[in-house]
């Protein structure tokens, strides 16, 4: 027999930041408690509101599943005496058991031997007495990012449990946390629904809630309810012509803010239509998570929603957040005017009270190295003179000189969210030309997961030289990611330089461009002892796995991106290029060629090394048109390599390839005379040193398939 | 409802639910959480129920008296309840409608907002309590003050009252609201909020608070060295406010901002220690008044 189970955590209102984490750590806690103590389950869901986490288990199991224990005594050998007759030790552990010593049975025991015991069946406990249990430990186990304490009890959760109803078929079950105390009963709407509502049966609770306590438990429903009352409003009100601009975060937020979303159209005055549209979007959304409307034409129109939490007088509501959106938009207004006051070189004096990172100095300090990395970036770009050109130039170092001026804006300090988008505004009004402008807002994207890249060329190397720079600081002051810490997403920021870089095709040493962000810090921090060679290589490498992140999120090969890394290549373009020549070459079948007269060579000479090839000490015929071989080979490979024409390079290598095969065939590299084994020895570093040139190819993980 | 109405009756709510009511600290502060009645009440076992309102100074916020609501002075109304009793929410849902807000037909919200105070060491978690969109109050669970971990845990209700009385008034602005039935916050407050303001942005004399500020930190190491809790407590304050002003005078850079901040979060961390330390000696009076009582 089962029966169905609800479990619901009441509490204060919970963040809407901690509701996944509270509903995943519910769910899976519950299912192994349930597992570990063998009661069998249909499946578990669990829902979360503000005011409640819940759990409900399908047809959870009256018992639990009986156990077969085996119980050991004595080993045989002990247990009987020279006549086979049991002795006192067999017969006390029969006794002990409360059985005959025939009904013993013999147990092999790997490694020790044959003992005397017995397979018990135990039979499966009622569900309803082990409960009480399983729920504490599954609540007191859950934790939360952010956490706290309440009252004077030593529990802590998200925020204050308040009550517990814990229904197994239509039974209690009986426990306490704290001093909160289990029982049937739930809590609707605060207001609406005050009394308390008894949960007779766990099935019943969904609609209980729902019909006697407006509650919606289910956050994917609430969200349909929302997204449903958009679009009648879209279709009916507006008749078509309006949107809701319903941002993916702020609709997060607002399901999981109210636990029966009720959608109220207010309208604000047509005087703040005039703030650009960004701003005004955000802060129609930001502090106040209303939603804006925009027309067929994508302006701003003067209508918003509001989604309250379950009310009983429409107008009221609507009219005290319509007042409350006026006064945000008149703050925003003011904001704007006083800002139309101030100057980008006024914001830039004040960036230096702006702390960037505390030991790196200030904002101030941070825009200056931009000027010069930025530059400095355009200038080791390959084959792109059209970055260099003076109008390029002279946006790049506009847009870098002020690209963090809006920090300091009374805009940006009031919403912090429109940091890029206030200063392509702003430099817009102030007459800059569109490409510093738009570099402006571009240099922070991508700004979370999933967001464009800078478009612009200006914007895209004002984006990498930013990034670049914060992550080498970060690094210098000893601010490194670990684990799930990366407070300053500089995770984000490595992909962002990975892929901006690629999509710009800008063939760069990064190596170069980290040595110079370190030296700009350099000239003017104190890093004491750090070993700068060791932290150029540590931010190499840190860019370096998210490069490896994005190719397996791709399905790609990393033993490939391995190979071309260990050709010390540190341009991304070009180890991208290299990359694709490879994978390509794999594919035709062909890498063994390769692959295998390195893998030799770089086994036999296994970090040995004696100094120049002397080719008077040449005796074999194989050793000597080796030789020539590389000879001519590095000549016509080097002028590929400098070209960037790998399919070439790789043609090249594969016919190579044989000749070395024949080497190694004919010719016995370890020789007995010393300074022949020497020679050939220093020739095949030369082999070696001509395959690196493109790649360790030693490093790739060949299949069967390809041999 | 008049300003001064709101005042009356939060006052009146909170005596009934048991708090003291006490009246505003002599002193200058950003806000009431730094009046000792939280600041050091909240420290330790004993438990401390109280209200009271709360005149604010936070010199940087000034804007000459021409913005609606953002002023360098302004009243809260600060309830501290330690340890948070269980049914605090709704101890609060109570008090707003002792203010005349209809809870039942208007949208009550209670938004997350985490409070953090660097300079004295303090942290808590709770929301921003909303009223039909407008934030009414700030509701905080302390968890830490001076560094230190709380226990039990108190709660702070901190009633930002203009904005309630332009709520309760339907104005848009401080200055248009009534404190009175003839008398406007303006007629009250405007005068002097330009002066202040003038005065912090642009008279204070740096060279003094300068050596004020030296000068307090050094007095309050005398305090605290002779056990003398609350006068020290004072210098702390004296240390926050005038580093309020060097802050609004813009008169301190980068490097040494991060090292006042430190130094007074220093004074605060010690003063704590030592507020616990005596109210240990002392064998917490107040838990023994509250066996006796029961």
């Amino acid at each position: 027999m089962a029966k169905n189970f609800i479990l619901e955590i009441g509490t204060e209102e919970l963040p809407p930041s901690c509701m996944d984490e509270g509903s995943a750590g519910l769910k899976s806690a519950l299912e192994n408690n349930l597992k570990n103590s063998r009661i069998k389950f249909e499946s578990i869901r669990t829902f979360v509101s503000s005011r409640r986490i819940a759990a409900y288990a399908d047809n959870l199991d009256d018992f639990q599943s009986p156990v077969v224990k085996t119980v050991t005594g004595p080993p045989k050998s002990i247990a009987f005496d020279e006549n086979g007759e049991p002795n006192k030790a067999a017969t006390g552990f029969a006794k002990s058991l409360g059985v005959q010593v025939c009904d013993l049975e013999e147990i092999d025991i790997s490694g020790k031997g044959i003992y005397l015991g017995k397979r018990m069946k135990e039979d499966g406990r009622k569900t309803a007495e082990l409960l009480p249990g399983i729920i504490r430990d599954t609540v007191l186990s859950l934790t939360f990012k952010k956490q706290m304490y309440w009252g004077d009890y030593d529990i802590r959760f998200a925020r204050p449990i308040r009550w517990l109803a814990a229904v197994y078929g239509s039974k209690v079950i009986d426990f306490e946390i704290g001093t909160v105390r289990s029982s049937n009963i739930t809590y609707g709407l605060r207001k609406l629904y005050p009394e308390p509502l008894i949960i007779d049966k766990a099935e019943n609770y969904f609609s209980l809630l729902k019909k006697r306590g407006g509650v919606i438990a289910s956050p994917g429903e609430r969200r349909s309810l929302i997204l449903e009352a958009f679009s009648s409003l879209e279709n009916e009100r507006w008749k078509g012509k309006y949107h809701v601009v319903a941002d993916h975060e702020l609709m997060d937020d607002v399901v999981n803010l109210v636990e029966n979303p009720h959608i109220i159209a207010g309208r604000f005055p047509e005087q703040f239509l005039y703030i650009p549209k960004d701003i005004l979007i955000e802060a129609i959304q930001y502090h106040q998570k209303y939603f804006a409307v925009i027309s067929e034409n994508g302006d701003v129109t003067t209508d918003f929603i509001i989604v309250a939490n379950g009310i009983r007088d429409e107008d009221k509501v609507r009219r005290g957040n319509e007042r409350v959106l006026r006064a945000r938009l008149s703050d925003a207004s003011f904001f704007l005017e006083e800002d139309r006051k101030c100057s980008f070189s006024g914001w830039r004096k004040k960036l230096d009270g702006v702390i960037f990172y505390s030991g790196i100095g200030t904002m101030g300090d941070k825009q200056k190295r931009l000027e010069k990395l930025t530059c400095y970036l355009a200038g080791i770009i390959k084959n792109r003179p059209d970055l260099k050109n003076e109008k390029m130039l002279g946006n790049l170092k506009k847009a870098s000189s002020c690209c963090k001026c809006d920090l300091v804006t009374n805009m940006v300090v009031e919403f912090p969210e429109l940091q890029g988008i206030v200063g392509k505004e702003y430099a817009r009004e102030k007459g800059e030309n569109p490409g510093v402008a738009n570099a402006i807002f571009e240099h922070y994207q991508p700004r979370f997961a999933g967001d464009g890249l800078p478009v612009s060329e200006t914007g895209r190397i004002l984006s990498i030289a930013d990034k670049i720079d914060t992550i080498t600081g970060m690094f210098l002051a000893g601010n490194i990611p670990s684990g799930s810490e990366d407070p300053f997403a500089l995770r984000r920021k490595a992909s962002g330089i990975v892929l901006s870089t690629l999509e710009g095709k800008y063939d760069y040493e990064l190596k170069d461009l980290i040595i110079k962000a370190s030296e700009l810090y350099l000239s003017s921090f104190d890093f004491g002892g750090t070993d700068m060679g060791k932290a150029v290589l540590n931010i190499m490498e840190f860019i370096m796995a998210r490069y490896r992140f994005l190719l397996t999120k791709k399905g790609k090969r990393l033993d490939i991106l391995d190979a071309v890394l260990g050709s010390g290549c540190s341009s991304i373009v070009d180890i991208d290029k290299r990359y694709s020549a490879i994978e390509k070459f794999i594919e035709k079948g062909d890498i063994n060629k390769i692959y295998l007269p390195m893998f030799r060579s770089k086994n036999i000479i296994a970090k040995k090394e004696f100094g120049e090839v002397r080719p008077e000490l040449f005796l074999e015929k194989y050793e000597k048109e080796l030789y020539d071989a590389l000879l001519r080979r590095k000549k016509g490979i080097g002028a590929y390599l400098e070209n960037g024409k790998y399919p070439e390079v790789m043609d090249a290598l594969r016919e190579f390839g044989s000749t070395v095969d024949k080497f190694f065939d004919e010719v016995l590299v370890m020789a007995p005379e010393e300074n022949l084994m020497r020679n050939r020895i220093n020739l095949v570093r030369k082999i070696v040193d001509l395959y690196l040139d493109m790649a360790d190819f030693s490093k790739l993980v060949i299949t069967a398939a390809e041999e | 409802m008049n300003f001064q109405d709101i005042i009356f009756n939060l006052q009146k709510y909170w005596a009934q639910k048991g708090c003291i009511i006490k009246q505003p600290m002599d002193l200058e502060k950003g806000a009431g959480t730094f009046n000792p009645d939280t600041f050091l009440r909240c420290l330790g076992p004993e438990p401390w129920k109280v209200a009271y309102v709360e005149p604010s100074r936070r010199p940087t916020d000034g804007r000459y008296g021409l913005n609606p609501f953002r002023t360098q002075f302004y009243y809260q109304f600060q309830v501290l309840l330690k340890p948070s009793p269980d049914d605090v929410v709704e101890q609060y849902l109570g008090s707003l409608a002792g203010l005349g807000i209809d809870v039942d037909n208007h949208d009550i919200r209670f938004v997350e907002d985490d409070w953090q105070s660097p300079t004295i060491g303090a942290a808590g978690l709770g929301w921003e309590v909303w009223a039909d969109g407008m934030e009414v109050t700030q509701f905080t669970y302390f968890q830490q003050m001076g560094g230190l971990q709380l226990k039990p845990v108190s709660a702070e209700l901190t009633y930002g009252l203009e904005r309630i009385a332009m709520y309760l008034q339907d104005r848009d602005s401080f200055w248009e609201l009534k404190w009175n039935d003839d008398i406007s916050y303006a007629d009250v407050h405007l005068e002097s909020e330009k002066q202040w303001s003038r005065y912090n942005f642009e008279v204070a004399d740096i060279g003094m608070l300068l050596d004020l500020f030296e000068r307090y930190e050094t007095e309050f190491a005398r305090a605290l060295k002779r056990d003398l809790i609350f006068v020290a407590h004072e210098y702390v304050l004296k240390c926050s406010h005038v580093f309020n002003l060097l802050d609004a005078r813009e008169a301190i850079s980068v490097a040494q901002r991060t090292s006042y901040i430190g130094r007074v979060r220093k004074l605060a961390r010690a003063l704590c220690q030592a507020y616990i330390k005596q109210r240990e000696e002392l064998g917490y009076p107040l838990l023994e008044c509250k066996k006796d009582s029961k």
